[in-house]
């Protein structure tokens, strides 16, 4: 009798925490594609962007315009400074190109080259061909929730998987509950020292989505440098062929 | 008769004579000492050069020498094993990968060349497995799969190295009797984490005075020193089709060679993992290397190596390392150089030293001359003398000078302010002098023939005398 008791009860139980979650709705592993998708979930996209270099002697602001076809395609001019202008990157699946038209050079870019900075940035050759998933290469795991800036995060530990391709031991990623905005990311090595920083913010709305449309990169050993993106204007679903992303297009691209 | 009156004639002047001896025996010490250390740097270099880097013999394809494609491997394998295999010079020889490569870490990243290996085969051939830094891991093994092992320079470029003071390192310095009170100071710095030698020799400017570093500030840098072993590293290679491909390996051991230009550029994994990376049923040779039991027979295997194939390039160590073969081959020209200005030089003051004495003599000379001992005896006594002179001198500078060496080359000479110079290019920061009977035989000829020609000068001046005349001097 008293054992029957005790079985209702713990079904009961276990029916509460099931409802619970239902409730909840979103597992970490969604939250994290669903802020994914954001950005690189749309079909194409075309945008214009200008990244700022800061270094402790200089800084120096490069514009660009960018065309993405699904995550595999996208090519990128850059528009300002005067002395860069007419360079193109070009991207096809985990290939990449470049071209400088004031030697008249194409080139494809060797593997040695993938980990240096892009255009001196912050940012790498290999985190723009962005080879590695958020989603399919880390367990994700959600730490409860944070305010960011005024803005109700999900924080998500994400942790990296032994058998995948990356270099990092961890993530920390903020992500806003309404939006699904990565406004904040910690990135740590394996001993769990935090490598670098990402904020996203100045929230907007662009051709009718939300998205942060600043992003700053701060590399923790060198806190003097740091890397600013912000997104001038942004367009999705546009029309564009596969064919728009070729080695030709990449010399009369404007 | 001569030959006693030469001896007794040094010994007449004292003082003098000793000067000349002393000159000539520090003279010879320092050309013994030179010699035993450049020939102890030549000959730890050439070890060096053949047992970690490059064998005594090595085989490419031909393509490959010009541009290290991955696809550019070995051609006709078979055939070429079946010919090593053959070969009774033969000590060990392995096959190995070699890929351009790009290491990441979260931190830094460096180009390296990787080298799929076989980890036990390579131990025959290499003796990089014996050059595992303390606290440094160990060896690649043909279990462990993904492991990288890399040298010291390489961790120091990826920021694989830091410097970091825990509890327990403070516990193992109070055995080295460092006093209490550095003890103290030094737990200013616990569980800080130092990237950079720099960094953490900055700070510890900050924490002690100057004497206390000069005493212990090495000792401290050595045991705070702490490699991540275990730590991911990416590769990135491209495959064959040109495409990049990554992957990530962990460090599972840390070397140290004496050429930091070979250690920054060498990175070692198993053959078969490489293989995993850029795909393919094969594991691919791009390298064999060959060691032998002597290191004479390099040049006549290469010679029966190479007709095998056409495709393929056959190297011996002299043209793999032409610096450490022209040093090996040229170097009794440095000798020849050396100890002959040292000899020039001793050649004058034993010149000058005679002079005097004919000078001093003239009067005795001329009543030699007057009395009938012919010119031939005159010239032979005063080249006995200078001979004499200079062989005392010689035989001393010899005894001690070996004895020196052979001392040194026990312990070894330590450039402590200038390892890091040294080791740039390939030499050890520690030296141990050596010297060859060879040697010996070679400074005792030049010895002799100084001798000799220093003595032509004084001799005919003694010739030149006129009895009459040299009997009246006072």
């Amino acid at each position: 009798m008293k054992r029957n008791l005790y079985k209702g009860f713990l079904i009961i139980l276990l029916q509460g925490i099931t409802a619970g979650i239902s409730g909840q709705s979103l597992t970490a592993t969604e939250i994290v594609k669903k802020a994914d998708e954001k950005f690189n979930g749309e079909k194409s996209s075309y945008s214009l962007m200008s990244m700022t270099i800061v270094r402790p002697a200089w800084q120096r602001t490069i514009e660009f315009k960018s065309w993405t076809l699904g995550r595999d395609f996208a090519l990128t001019l850059i528009t300002a400074p005067a002395k860069e202008t007419g360079q193109t990157f070009l991207k096809r699946s985990s290939e990449m190109w470049s071209w400088n038209p004031s030697i008249n050079r194409l080139i494809k870019l060797p593997p040695s080259m993938m980990s240096q900075g892009w255009m001196g940035s912050d940012y790498t050759n290999d985190d723009i061909l962005k080879e590695s998933s958020v989603v399919n290469d880390y367990t994700h795991e959600i730490a409860g929730e944070e305010n960011i800036e005024g803005r109700l995060c999900y924080k998500i530990i994400m942790t990296a998987r032994e058998d995948a391709s990356i270099v990092w031991g961890k993530q920390i990623r903020w992500i806003d509950k309404k939006e699904f905005l990565v406004l904040k990311a910690e990135l740590y090595d394996e001993d769990g020292y935090l490598v670098r920083t990402e904020k996203g913010s100045d929230i907007k709305i662009m051709d009718g989505r939300t998205i942060t449309s600043k992003i700053e990169l701060i590399p923790e050993e060198e806190p003097q440098n740091k890397t600013f993106v912000e997104i001038r204007e942004i367009k999705f679903n546009i029309p564009v062929e596969e064919s728009y992303f070729s080695q030709q297009n990449m010399k009369r691209v404007r | 008769m001569i030959w006693s009156i030469a001896w007794k004639n040094v010994w007449r002047n004292k003082k003098r004579s000793l000067v000349v001896i002393v000159a000539v025996t520090l003279g010879i010490i320092a050309g013994v000492l030179l010699v035993g250390i450049m020939e102890g740097w030549i000959n730890q270099r050439l070890h060096d050069a053949v047992y970690n880097e490059i064998s005594h013999i090595q085989i490419h394809n031909n393509e490959f020498i010009k541009n290290e494609e991955i696809d550019l491997t070995i051609r006709n394998l078979h055939e070429i094993t079946r010919s090593i295999d053959s070969l009774k010079e033969l000590s060990g020889w392995v096959k190995r990968t070699k890929i351009i490569a790009m290491a990441n870490t979260p931190w830094a990243n460096a180009g390296v060349i990787i080298y799929g290996i076989d980890a036990e085969k390579e131990k025959q051939v290499t003796e990089i497995y014996k050059k595992i830094v303390p606290d440094g891991g160990g060896y690649l093994d043909n279990q462990s799969a993904r492991d990288i092992l890399i040298s010291d320079k390489t961790a120091e470029l990826l920021k694989l190295k830091q410097y970091i003071v825990t509890d327990s390192m403070i516990e193992g310095l109070k055995q080295e009797k460092i006093p209490g009170n550095v003890l103290v100071k030094l737990e200013n710095l616990k569980d800080i984490r130092f990237r950079s030698p720099k960094d953490f020799k900055d700070e510890m400017k900050n924490v002690f005075s100057r004497k206390e570093l000069d005493s212990y500030g090495l000792l401290i840098t050595g045991k705070a020193l702490d490699y991540r072993i275990r730590n991911k590293v990416q590769i990135t290679i491209s495959d064959k089709e040109g495409n990049p491909v990554q992957g990530i390996f962990r460090v599972c051991g840390i070397y140290k060679t004496t050429n930091t230009g070979f250690d920054q550029a060498s990175v070692f994994v198993n053959a078969g993992e490489l293989a995993n990376l850029y795909g393919g049923n094969d594991i691919l040779t791009h390298e064999i290397a060959i060691l032998l039991n002597n290191i004479e027979d390099a040049g006549f295997v290469k010679e029966k190596l190479d007709p095998v194939d056409r495709d393929n390039t056959v190297r011996t160590w002299k043209e793999l390392a032409p610096d450490a073969a022209m040093m090996n081959d040229f170097m009794i020209m440095y000798y020849i150089i050396f100890i002959g200005i040292i000899m020039l030089a001793l050649a004058f003051g034993i010149i000058n030293t005679m002079l005097m004495a004919i000078l001093e003599r003239t009067k005795e000379l001329g009543m030699l001359m007057a009395i009938g001992m012919n010119r031939g005896r005159i010239f032979k006594m005063i080249m006995l003398e200078t001979v004499f002179l200079t062989v005392v001198g010689a035989v001393a500078g010899m005894l001690s000078g070996w004895t020196i060496t052979g001392v040194l080359g026990k312990t070894g000479i330590h450039f402590t302010g200038w390892g890091e110079g040294f080791e740039a290019i390939g030499f050890a920061a520690r030296v141990y002098p050596i010297l060859t009977p060879e040697f010996f035989i070679f400074i005792t000829i030049m010895v002799i023939a100084t001798a000799i020609v220093s003595s032509i000068w004084p001799a005919r001046k003694a010739l030149k005398l006129i009895p009459v005349e040299a009997l009246r001097t006072e």
